[in-house]
């Protein structure tokens, strides 16, 4: 799912500044199930705007829709809410706020940075990226691990010289990508996979803006 | 992250038979948690009760739901009769009437098992048919994390709902003296709330909000305690590896770590929130704690 991380209360206050009514809305959907952007975390942000000395003067309205990456949705919800208002505060990824921001014709403003599409670990509470979207998927190869995400230098065929009992070089407790391929190829009986060279990736599916047809 | 199932009483008794021996001395209501927190629920009265063939609990009397298991009532009765198990039937035909220890809003309820996750008895899942979570009343012991973990605000609890416990909050607040720091402490009933009254006399600037358990303190409430003019803001919890509802403490301590980031990015000091997690009736603890926490607080100054 979209991991993603608020922006601090500071970085909000310059975003708002000068708006008086602001709609905060949260989105039920990847955030909310990691209580990143839901309505629970709207209504603390609202709480905390009273408690800050500029925000205190901003008058807050909190809602929260299913998700925000839904146009049809984001303006059954919010038309209403957002001719009330001078701005939208948006707790969803970037692609909602977009989406919020082209539906109406106040600013949408982020209150979170997008940080990765990753998986949560609950009993340490991290989360952790596990794929970047390159647009040509080798799992089926890598034994379900994908090592150009967990591979710092996305090597496709590794690992590297700076693996370090297990780790990598770049961090003595993150785990070479490559390791865990061996071992999970390994244990599938699948280690011969390792010996066809991997060809480089085909970087142009990764151009921006991509689209495609549904 | 599974939860090893507690102890539980074992519903199945019949309760007329079980209370015959009951010579109402009132020893199970005096030595009972809930009853502390909770004037209604009354141990003793439901013994007689079903005594008297009176098992049919009001869809309104929600304070069942408060007993949480622990066995006092059964442990201390001279007489051994099985209270425990009585409530615990009890609850059961509760139940069976639609009387829950919690409401899902299954309109609301986004499957996201937050609640699951956070039970400390397994007793909320969500239902891999429907997407929506539901609680087995006979499982649930009302900690109230679940509550605190739902990002969509789809359960409320049968008792002490938020706006109750935000009226707590309030009236505790109102209460507190103008001069010294106000401080509100919020004390578990198991082990912190015991610890903090027997310190709470001397310190007429510190005021009790008693929650059936740390993992039940909404980040919510803080703030809301600091906006209604708190100068601090106090957790006192069981010590660690002794809380009731077995990972509660834990988790009031790292939601207490994420509050206390906020507060800093606002400005606040986070020092002007604390947790002490300490062992049942070590009052002298919190005593210390409330006179050096007033005195930090004096030394900040008032909120900025």
């Amino acid at each position: 799912m979209i991991i993603v991380e608020t922006k601090k209360i500071e970085e909000l206050a310059e975003s708002l500044a000068g708006k008086k009514k602001v709609l905060i809305v949260g989105c039920n959907g990847c955030v909310g199930i990691h209580q990143q952007g839901g309505e629970r975390q709207a209504e603390e942000l609202a709480e905390l705007f009273k408690l800050d000395k500029v925000l205190k003067n901003v008058d807050t309205t909190v809602t929260s829709i299913l998700r925000q990456c839904d146009k049809s949705i984001v303006k059954d919800a919010l038309t209403d809410l957002a001719a009330e208002a001078d701005a939208i505060l948006a707790m969803a990824c970037g692609a909602g706020v977009q989406v919020v921001a082209e539906s109406f014709d106040i600013p949408a403003l982020p209150a979170h940075n997008t940080s990765f599409i990753g998986v949560q670990e609950r009993e340490s509470e991290t989360f952790y990226e596990r794929c970047v979207a390159c647009g040509n998927c080798i799992l089926h190869l890598t034994g379900g691990i994908c090592p150009v995400t967990r591979c710092p230098k996305s090597h496709m065929n590794g690992p590297c010289g700076g693996l370090y009992n297990g780790k990598c070089e770049t961090d003595k407790n993150r785990d070479c990508a490559w390791i865990l391929i061996y071992n999970r190829l390994k244990a599938l009986g699948e280690l011969d996979r390792l010996k066809t060279i991997m060809e480089p990736k085909d970087f142009s599916k990764k151009t921006h803006p991509r689209s495609q047809e549904a | 992250m599974s939860a090893e199932p507690s102890q539980v009483p074992d519903a199945d008794v019949n309760v007329r038979e079980e209370s015959l021996p009951c010579y109402q001395c009132g020893i199970c209501s005096g030595s009972c948690p809930a009853a502390r927190l909770e004037s209604t629920f009354n141990p003793r009265r439901m013994v007689v009760n079903s005594n008297l063939g009176k098992t049919k609990i009001p869809a309104n009397n929600k304070s069942i739901w408060l007993c949480a298991g622990c066995f006092c009532c059964s442990h201390n009765c001279p007489n051994d009769v099985k209270v425990a198990e009585i409530v615990a039937e009890l609850r059961v035909e509760a139940a069976e009437v639609g009387n829950l220890p919690l409401v899902i809003d299954e309109k609301k309820c986004i499957g996201c098992a937050n609640c699951e996750y956070a039970c400390p008895e397994d007793a909320i899942k969500v239902d891999p048919g429907t997407m929506v979570s539901k609680v087995d009343p006979s499982l649930c012991r009302s900690c109230g994390t679940c509550a605190v973990e739902c990002p969509v605000f789809a359960i409320s609890y049968a008792n002490f709902d938020d706006s109750q416990y935000e009226n707590m909050i309030m009236k505790t607040l109102e209460g507190l003296p103008e001069g010294d720091p106000k401080i509100i402490a919020f004390t578990c009933n198991w082990c912190g709330h015991t610890g903090a009254e027997s310190s709470m006399a001397p310190h007429p600037n510190v005021g009790a909000v008693n929650m059936l358990c740390t993992g039940r303190i909404d980040p919510l409430f803080i703030y809301k305690a600091f906006h209604a003019g708190a100068d601090g803001v106090l957790i006192a919890g069981c010590a660690p590896g002794r809380c009731f509802y077995k990972w509660n403490n834990k988790k009031a301590e790292s939601r207490t770590k994420r509050i206390k980031r906020n507060l800093e990015e606002l400005g606040i000091e986070p020092e002007r929130m604390r947790i002490d997690l300490v062992e049942v009736n070590n009052g002298a603890v919190f005593s210390d704690s409330f006179d050096s926490f007033t005195e930090e607080l004096k030394k900040l100054g008032g909120k900025k």
